[in-house]
Order: C-alpha cells, then structure tokens, then sequence
C-alpha cells in the first residue's frame, strides 16, 4: 500500500494555496535579515527597528509622530528557497497510525505547493548525522520523481536534531523558508540546532509530530520499555499512576519546545497522526504560513 | 479438614506452571517506546519512592494469582470442616440402588445426590465413627466393612452404582442388624418411604431414613408386559402392556416397537394424569427374535421405558387330559398350537399313561387314586395327597390371589365366584394361587423336578371359564409347565441359568452385557449362571461353539411404588452421638478468590 495520499482533488485543491513570505521574520535586534526579497514586495506589516536593519525600510512618518523608529516589513514573493526537512530516524516509524507516513504526505503537501507557486524547493531527509538532499526547483515534471522516492525512503538511524541541522546550515547555506518535520524527541536536546537556525536568514517552521501512543501511552503488562532506536532497556511496570505522570511530564516537555520556538521566533505546530493529513492546510492558514491565492 | 472432591487438588501443579511462566517469560514483556529519556525521568522519581512497597506493588499480580489457584483448587475439592465427635459408634450407610434411584437427569439421579450425601454425612456427623457401606438392590452387599478411613469409604460409596433391579430394604436393614457388631445406627439413603418393617421397635428407632427426593413428577411407565399368541390359525404373538402415566400431565409419547434392532411399528399414545392403559400389539409372524419395546418419553426415569422380550421358537408340550369331560378346558388347551392334547377317561388312564410319554398329566374330576410321577394338574381330584375332601366347602369366600406368581401375574380374578370346593393341603414346597378364609383352593410347586399344581375345586364348579382371565391362566400355566420363564427372560437381579447342549469342554464362557462390557463366567458340568443381571439390557453368552441371547427387564412393580416421601427426612440425634453440620467453606473462598481477582484487575488496570 503505498504511503502517500495521491488523490487529484487534494492536488487541485493544494493548487489554492500559497506560503506567505517573511511573515514571521525574527524581531531580534541586529539580525541581517533579509525582510523581502526582489523587487515588488508586497507590504505587510510593521516592526521595532533593530540594528542591521537597513534604513531604507524605516517609516519616518511614524518616527515624526510617535519619536520611535519601524522598520516596515515586506512579504517574499516568486522564486522564495523552500527548504523541506525531514526526520527519517527509527523513533519514526512509529504508531499504530504510522508517523513517518503522515509525515511523507506532510513533505509531499508542501512540496506541492511551493512547486505550484514557482518556489525553489529543496526536500532533505535526516537521520543520524547524515542527510539525503533533493533539489526539487519549481519544475512540476520532477514531482512524480520525488514522490517515488519519498515512498522509497525508510526509517534508519537514531535522532540527533542538532548536528544534523548544523551539518544542513553547513552544507546547504539556505536562506528563504523552511520546514523541519520531526517529533523532536532527542535526548540530547535540540536547542542548539534550532538556535541556529534562527540565527540563520531562514524563516523556520517546526512541525511536531506526534502519535497517539506518544500522547496518550496506554496501561499495558509489560516489565520493560525499550527505545525502538538504541534498543535501550529501562525496567519499567506501566501503571495508570505511571502513565499519568508520563503525559504531565511530556507535556511539559512539549511546552517547553513551543516556548523555546516562540523565543526563537520558530513558527511551532504540533500536529497528531489522529487529525487527517489534508487539514494540516488548514493548520498553514491559520498560522498565516499559507494563503489562499 | 476434608474434602469432598479431593481430586481437584492436583489444579496445585498450576502454581509451578505459574512460577515458571513468570519467571522465564516475563523478561520478554517489553514495549517499545519512541524515546526513553521521559521515562527515565519518571524512573528516577520513582527511585526516590519506597522502593521495597514498589517491588512488591510489581509482584503482587502474580502473587495473586498464585492466591487465585489455591482458592479456586479449594472451592473446587468443596472443603468440610467439623468438630471432632464426643464418642465413636458404629455406623451403617445404606445406599438404595434400586431402579426408582435413578430418578432425575443424568449426573444428578436419586443415586447421585444419596452417595454425595452419605459422604457429607461421612465427614460431618460421622467423620469418627466407624462406618459401613451396604448396597441394597435385588441382594444386599456389604460395599465396605466398619472403617475409619474416610478416603476409603468415600472411594466404596463412589463404587455403588444404580441397577434396573428391585430393593428389599427390609432385608438390608435386617442384614445391618444381624451384623456381629451390631451398629448404634443405621443411615438409609434411599427414594422411598420407610416401610413397616420387621425390626423390633428400639432398633426400628435407630434408622435414619434420608430421602433422596420424590419419585419423578415427570414419568411415564411401562407398568407390565406379557407376549403370548392370539386364538387364529397363524397362531400370531401378540405383546400385551400397562402403561402408567405417573404424572399431573397430560402426556403425547411414540410407543416404538424393534424388530432385531430395527423399527417394527410406531404408535402415537395419549394419556390423560395418571391413567393407566392396556395396549395390545400383534407381531405378525415373528416366532423368534428380539422384540425392544421402547417408550420414546423425555421423562425423569428413562430406566422404565423400555422392556425387553426374545422370542424362541416354541417347545411342543404334550398333555393328557384325564377326564370325563370339560370342553371349556379342551377348547382353551387346543388353542395352543405348541399343545398335543390327548384325552382319556379316568378308568384307563393308567395304560394311556404308560403307552404314551406325556410332558403333563391333568387329572380332572378324577375319583381314582393318583400317583404323581410326572409334571401334572389335579383338578377337584378326590384321591390324592393334597386335596383334604373331608373339607368341602359350598360358596367359600376368597380372600386373596396370589399375583406375583407367573400364572395369575397381570390377571383379574376379582369377579370370580366358586360354587363347591375343597380345602388343599399346601406342601412346604408349594405356592397358594388362591386363600379362602377356610385355606388354600389351589397352589402350585415344584419338587424334585416335578411340577404341580392342584386346584380344590371343580371348574365347572365356578364362573372361572367364562372369565377373560380364564384363558391367560391356562396360557400361564402352558409356559410355567414349558419353563420358559428361566430359559430367556429374567428380571434384573434374578441369576440366569443356562445349560450348554452338547459336549462343552471349556470351563468358562464369556458373557457380553448390554454396555459391551465383558464377564468371564465359570461352565460347572454344562451349566452357565450368570448373577451379573443387574442392568435391563440384552445379554449374550459367547462360548466359541454357541451363542446364547438372554434379556433382562426391570421389575416393573417397584417402580409403580408411591410409598415414597413426600419430603426430606431430617435425621434425628441421639442421646450419645455428637452430630455436626460439616461446614461447606468453600463458598466463602469462591468469596475471597472472586475478591483477589477484583484486586488483581485494580492493580493492572486501576493502579
């Protein structure tokens, strides 16, 4: 059974849809970010001038009135780098709702869509501390090409978020947009990773995913637990009370992601394999990510 | 303590079972997890718990379910607890085995709950007693001698199985006092009520009678049955039978006849609450064979249902009949078509009998002097041993009828009326057929291989020819002089002789029984007795050179019986003898084992 939704309605409907360019561009002071891209930007919004910001962008009628310094904001259009990162370690291929498989339709969505707006998409699959890179352009005639080797692609590996982001930023030296899908469940944290790449002239999107059996671990009669990549053993007996403080504390952990992103200026979405693949869309939209053309 | 099903002690060997399993196989518990550092933190904070309660917290599922073992195997072997008696006695369990104990549906019969409740009984009240086991069926047998071992004479009382044969509990109560040591008292597990019996008044106190239950609201009888051949030329068998419905219910039953094992006819029968109905079935031409006459009712007894009865083909008889005339006799002996009948006048008889080699000689109205020397009726004879003609009576008042004997059994003699008669002298060896209040107008028996019967008054003398009854009498009589009756045909407990023609030169024969079981049966100079017949049921003796057929029926009059309780019988103490209730615990630990399971399931799925 193949992994990914390749239904025409979907396609056409994707076809609706368009990201939206340096929406959520950091706010840090001294960033060299690149507001808009191009000629022709199209104005979005305004923020607190930061120093690097180029002075050209800086609203002088509102400094005559209000005595404090804007820089206005442009969205990217045309030709915008979309960069597609994908976690394919074991810890994915995980679930009765298999993760990985969502988290190919989530790659193929937006691949889609940067394709069908004339984006330079590149897709990449991590695990370890390697990556497999494909360069995807705007060429539409490459996508069925792509979609086959995403259903080709197969868990390997363990997690390590951080020096696989690092080797990316090394490596590719991207700018433009981009989106990492992974259940960024690393012990040895991702905060390093992700730090850079908030410092980077990127604008990053993390989607978390997640499986029920993550969130909601249910009561079983087992002795140990073992971690599905190192093959670790922990001695341990699943109660209700057990399972109770597990979801506390990995909820906590959760929140504790998404309060780091938000610090980051990393756009966070968490999504569940319970929820449909196509209202993901959704999701874009309402984070202001995707529009309606 | 003891238990009533101690076999269920070995569901123990589960516990091993259970200890292995959880040893061995419970490292392969493991679930798989996308990452372990969460857990991990949770294992850390469960380390600073009380890590002694958290290892037993882990272990308390298998630990209760080695409590669940040992409280189900309990429940299951039903412990009895009791308290230990004040003195010991000698104790005597009869157990009924008679066909009514088979009462009730399979596993649960009368005789069932009798031995479950001899063995409660055995290890409550009379745990330190000693105590023995008497079946009672159509013989009394002591099952075990005066013990104390409990395991044994559970094992007897498990032994006893019931019989299509009837029970004299009588005899077996009298057998238990006739005992050396005689028993302080007697406990009788049985379905009937208890009859008067012959006991002197202080042993009759110390029975205990413990019913078994009614007799089968639900049951349909075959209460009689006879073969014999109608008056046409064919000479055709009829079977005759009683069916009793012994019920409240009105009844719809097939009556279903074998031919050898193959359906021969089939009638629908209706029967309105007890009614009793005489049913009459022709054979046709069948002269030899098995004929199973089955009532095909879902009632409580199914024992009898069922009646059993081998034709063979038919001895010839012949008889002459001494007289100067009784056409009523002549006509009715002439009806038989296995009867020579030779006749002669009283004044030359003797010749005719030294000429001719007569099997019965009927000697009617005969004034001359008799000599018994061969099988023979003497009818209203004057000279003779038997008949006392000092003692003639005109219009004697009949008090009795001897039913049970084969040659009135099934007839009705209630109507008859004799005119004259003399009083007979009954020998020791002889049966009185009919009591006068003045004696016996007429007996039978048999001595010395002869058999006889003598009647005191004339026929002509009484309305008995022209009775119905009549005719079957003499058709009795016919088949008691053929002997038939101890050739092929026997009631359940009765001992089946049999001898071998011809030269048999092994000393031993096996019998097959009605379940297929196999008896070896001891040959003593061509004779067979086989007293095995406990069961209703085709028999056949199998001795390489012949092959015999014999059936066995139940006797079908104990199950007519209504001398039965109309309610349990508590038994009654005794001054001496400490009685105890046994404690059945083993509801309280189906209690405590359903409690371990709840507890288990909380701390899988509740903890």
């Amino acid at each position: 059974m193949s992994d990914l939704i390749t239904d025409a309605a979907l396609f056409e409907r994707l076809k609706q849809f368009s990201f939206v360019p340096g929406r959520h561009v950091s706010s840090s002071h001294g960033n060299l970010k690149k507001l808009s891209r191009g000629t022709g930007g199209e104005f979005s919004d305004y923020r607190n001038y930061g120093i690097g910001d180029e002075i050209k962008y800086i609203d002088w009628n509102i400094y005559a009135r209000s005595n404090k310094l804007f820089s206005k904001v442009f969205h990217e259009e045309g030709n915008m780098d979309v960069h597609l990162l994908l976690d394919v370690s074991k810890s994915m291929d995980f679930g009765k709702k298999n993760k990985l498989r969502y988290a190919k339709n989530i790659m193929m969505i937006l691949a889609y869509i940067g394709i069908t707006n004339n984006h330079n998409v590149q897709f990449s699959a991590f695990a370890d501390k390697s990556f497999m890179t494909m360069p995807l352009g705007h060429n539409i005639d490459i996508f069925g090409h792509f979609l086959e080797s995403l259903e080709d692609l197969h868990p390997q590996g363990i997690t390590q978020l951080n020096q696989s982001i690092l080797s990316y930023l090394h490596e590719q030296k991207p700018s433009g947009l981009l989106f990492i899908v992974s259940d960024f469940l690393d012990e040895e944290g991702y905060e390093h990773g992700l730090t850079h790449l908030a410092h980077s002239p990127l604008h990053v999107c993390c989607l978390q995913l997640l499986c029920e059996e993550e969130n909601d671990p249910k009561i079983s009669y087992t002795d140990n637990l073992q971690d599905i990549e190192s093959n670790r053993l922990i001695n341990f007996n699943l109660t209700r009370s057990t399972c109770q403080k597990y979801m506390k504390v990995f909820k906590q952990h959760i929140e504790q992601f998404k309060t780091f992103c938000l610090l980051q200026n990393i756009l966070y979405l968490n999504l569940s394999t319970t929820i449909p693949v196509d209202q993901f869309i959704i999701n874009l939209v309402q984070q202001g990510i995707c529009k309606r053309k | 303590m003891n238990f009533i099903h101690p076999e269920f002690l070995y569901l123990l060997f589960i516990i091993p079972i259970l200890i292995a399993f959880n040893l061995f196989y419970k490292g392969k518990r493991t679930l798989p997890v996308t990452t372990l550092f969460i857990w991990e933190k949770l294992h850390e904070e469960r380390k600073s718990e009380n890590i002694t309660f958290n290892r037993l917290r882990k272990d308390i599922p298998f630990l209760l379910q080695i409590l669940f073992v040992i409280l189900s195997t309990i429940v299951l072997s039903q412990p009895v607890f009791f308290k230990i008696n004040r003195k010991t006695d000698k104790v005597v369990f009869i157990i009924d085995s008679s066909i009514s104990m088979n009462s009730g549906i399979e596993g649960n019969q009368h005789i069932d709950r009798a031995k479950e409740r001899a063995i409660q009984l055995l290890l409550g009240d009379h745990k330190s007693n000693h105590v023995m086991v008497i079946k009672a069926a159509s013989d009394t047998e002591i099952v075990h001698h005066y013990s104390l071992d409990t395991n044994q004479l559970i094992d007897a009382i498990r032994s006893i199985s019931s019989t299509d044969t009837i029970t004299s509990l009588d005899q077996a109560i009298t057998t238990a006092f006739s005992l050396k040591e005689i028993p302080s008292r007697v406990v009788v597990f049985t379905s009937k009520l208890p009859g008067k019996t012959s006991l002197p008044s202080n042993e009759t106190n110390t029975v205990t009678w413990v019913s078994m239950g009614n007799i089968p609201e639900n049951n349909i009888i075959i209460s009689n049955f006879d073969i014999r051949q109608d008056f046409s030329i064919n000479r055709n068998y009829q079977t005759f039978l009683r069916i009793t419905n012994d019920s409240d219910l009105k009844q719809y039953f097939k009556l279903k006849v074998f031919y050898e094992d193959e359906l021969y006819e089939v009638r629908d029968v209706v029967m309105t609450p007890h009614e009793s109905k005489a049913l009459m079935i022709s054979m046709g031409q069948i002269r030899e064979g098995l004929v199973r006459i089955k009532i095909d009712a879902n009632d409580d007894l199914v024992a009898d249902n069922e009646v059993f009865i081998l034709l063979e083909p038919e001895k010839r008889l012949s008889i002459l009949l001494v007289t100067s005339g009784n056409s009523f006799l002549e006509n009715v002996l002439n009806l038989h078509e296995s009867v020579d009948i030779d006749l002669c006048e009283s004044s030359n008889y003797d010749e005719k009998i030294n000429t001719g080699n007569y099997d019965v000689v009927i000697y009617d109205n005969v004034d001359k002097e008799i000599n018994v020397f061969t099988d023979s009726i003497l009818i209203c004879a004057k000279e003779n041993e038997y008949t006392d003609t000092q003692k003639g009576i005109v219009s004697p008042k009949l008090l009795d009828f001897n039913y049970s004997h084969k040659s009135l059994n099934g007839l009705d003699l209630s109507n008859l009326l004799i005119d004259k008669s003399y009083i007979v002298n009954v020998p020791e060896w002889g049966e009185t057929l009919i009591e006068s209040e003045h004696g016996a107008l007429m007996f039978c028996g048999e001595r010395d291989n002869k058999k006889l019967l003598v009647s005191g008054y004339d026929l002509m003398q009484s309305n008995f020819p022209l009775e119905i009854a009549f005719p079957l009498f003499i058709s009795r009589v016919v088949r008691w002089f053929k002997g038939y009756e101890h050739k092929n045909w026997i009631t359940a407990g009765e001992t089946y002789h049999y001898t071998i023609p011809g030269t048999f030169t092994r000393d031993s024969v096996t019998v097959i029984m009605p379940d297929g079981e196999l008896h070896v049966n001891s040959v003593k100079n061509n004779l067979v007795a086989f007293t095995d017949t406990m069961k209703a049921g085709v028999y056949r003796i199998d001795g390489d050179t012949f092959q015999k057929r014999f059936v066995v029926n139940f006797q079908t009059g104990d199950i007519a019986d209504k001398n039965v309780f109309s309610k349990n019988i508590i038994p009654q103490k005794k001054p001496g003898i400490s009685e105890t209730t046994p404690m059945a615990l083993w509801f309280l630990f189906a209690i405590l084992s359903l409690g371990a399971l709840v507890v288990e399931w909380y701390f899988y799925v509740r903890a």
